[in-house]
């Protein structure tokens, strides 16, 4: 150590600290665009690799999930399609508990679970509204459990705000309609369920009647009244009242719930799992 | 003079690191409110805004990440500043076009309670584009691995020079 010191010294003799600074404002200079050329350039694979790496497993995690996308499924006439999807959809129902295969229709709501449970619960929905779906299938265990075990009673309502998304077919308000028509014969819970497993994308077509009455069934509603009641869209009238409703609380985006009154704002499991524990008590 | 230009942008570098970080995991711990945000904007067809609504929050993981050791900041800085070019003509359009869609940049709400304002998102997008347009022009930063590389290189680069002023004095 001592020794390499020494060797250097000799050399330096000669206009020391004038001979210093150009080499240090050299060394500066470079570290200020990020070190020597190599080191840059190397610095700059790494990077851009790196991007490139995180990107495509994001980009196959995407496409991995899309692919589980069901709006086309439903959507289309190929008869294996539509044989998969009827059996997809009785899988849905059957997975529902017994104590929300039942429900009525009031003119306020769509009620599901015994009406005097000491926490009620109310949710604003669209058919048509994603986020709805993504609510509903984040949280759809804790509201069955806490329906299942009687503490709570879910009021539905559904709305249809966004009839201008579904290239003129209004789909929120034929699905609500239908889901109105679902209701009336106790099978409300797991019809939407359904529906919203096949929701159609934003801006497109939407289902048709007969797609509708088609889920419908596949859940049990074999009855000719369900397919009247959806064909006829004889429930509209319930959904435009709901939906003046809706704007009359005051209220503008689909989902909106309440619990026992209580706006829920996060949507996240825990939010709603501790309102309910707290309307319980 | 440098001292303080590199004071600032450390300061810059970390603060957006934390942010980039922040808003990453936001919307990575919740896939399916992430993918829904970019669909809310109505700019691209939904299964190309559920793809980026997953990739962005993943890239913007790994560019705060960067920023926080410092490695490659001018590069990252570069990408960041053209994201929020992107995220700015975002916000800007739904505030155009009168779509009250959440902005989604610290992960969603699954619920809407309450309009978005649309001048304060781009405002605060701005400030954040001016830190890492900071970090592009200067970015020479205290703590980073750009420095620690840059000095290493340094290093080798003047270890001959030592090596033949040993030949010499021998």
């Amino acid at each position: 150590m001592s020794n390499s010191q020494n060797r250097k010294q000799p050399k330096k003799q000669p206009g020391d600290s004038a001979k210093k600074r150009p080499a240090n404002v050299v060394s500066s200079a470079r570290r200020s665009t990020g070190g020597g050329r190599g080191s840059q350039q190397m610095t700059f694979i790494i990077v851009a690799s790196l991007v490139a790496i995180v990107a495509i497993v994001g980009g196959i995690i995407a496409v991995k999930r899309t692919s589980d996308n069901k709006a086309s499924q439903a959507a289309s006439n190929d008869q294996k399609v539509v044989t998969q999807l009827k059996k997809d959809v009785a899988g849905i129902a059957s997975a529902v508990p017994a104590e929300l295969k039942t429900s009525t229709v009031t003119p306020d709501a769509i009620i599901v679970g015994n009406p005097d449970a000491k926490v009620k619960i109310d949710i604003w929905v669209d058919m048509q509204c994603p986020a709805c779906k993504a609510y509903e299938a984040q949280n759809d265990p804790t509201l069955e459990a806490a329906v299942k075990a009687g503490t709570a009673v879910l009021q539905v309502h559904p709305v249809a705000i966004l009839d201008q998304m579904s290239s003129g077919t209004r789909y929120s308000s034929r699905a609500g309609s239908a889901v109105v028509c679902a209701a009336q014969e106790g099978m409300f819970w797991p019809y939407s369920k359904a529906l919203y497993k096949y929701q159609p994308e934003e801006n497109g077509n939407g289902l048709t009647n007969d797609r509708l009455v088609l889920i419908g069934q596949a859940v049990g509603l074999t009855s000719d009244s369900f397919k009247t009641c959806v064909n006829d869209e004889a429930q509209k009238g319930w959904i435009t009242q709901m939906t003046k409703n809706f704007a009359a609380s005051k209220l503008q985006y689909t989902p909106t719930v309440f619990v026992n009154g209580k706006q829920m704002t996060k949507g996240s499991t825990d939010e709603l799992k501790s309102a309910i524990a707290a309307a319980a008590a | 003079m440098t001292h303080a230009r590199e004071a600032i942008g450390t300061i810059a570098r970390l603060v957006m690191a934390g942010i980039f970080l922040w808003a990453g995991f936001a919307k990575v711990t919740n896939l399916a409110v992430a993918e829904l945000s970019v669909q809310s904007y109505q700019l691209m067809p939904n299964q190309v805004a559920r793809i980026i609504g997953i990739v962005l929050p993943m890239v913007e993981i790994l560019l705060g990440l960067l920023l926080l050791v410092g490695l490659g900041t001018r590069l990252v800085a570069i990408i960041l500043s053209l994201m929020l070019v992107a995220f700015i003509f975002g916000i800007s359009s739904l505030w155009v076009r009168g779509i009250k869609a959440q902005c989604g940049c610290f992960g969603n709400s699954l619920i809407m309670t309450e309009a978005p304002s649309y001048p304060l998102e781009v405002f605060r997008d701005s400030m954040m584009l001016l830190a890492t347009v900071y970090l592009v022009v200067w970015p020479r930063t205290l703590f980073s691995l750009d420095n620690w590389f840059a000095r290493r290189a340094d290093a080798n680069e003047d270890e001959p020079e030592s090596e033949i002023l040993a030949h010499q004095a021998h």
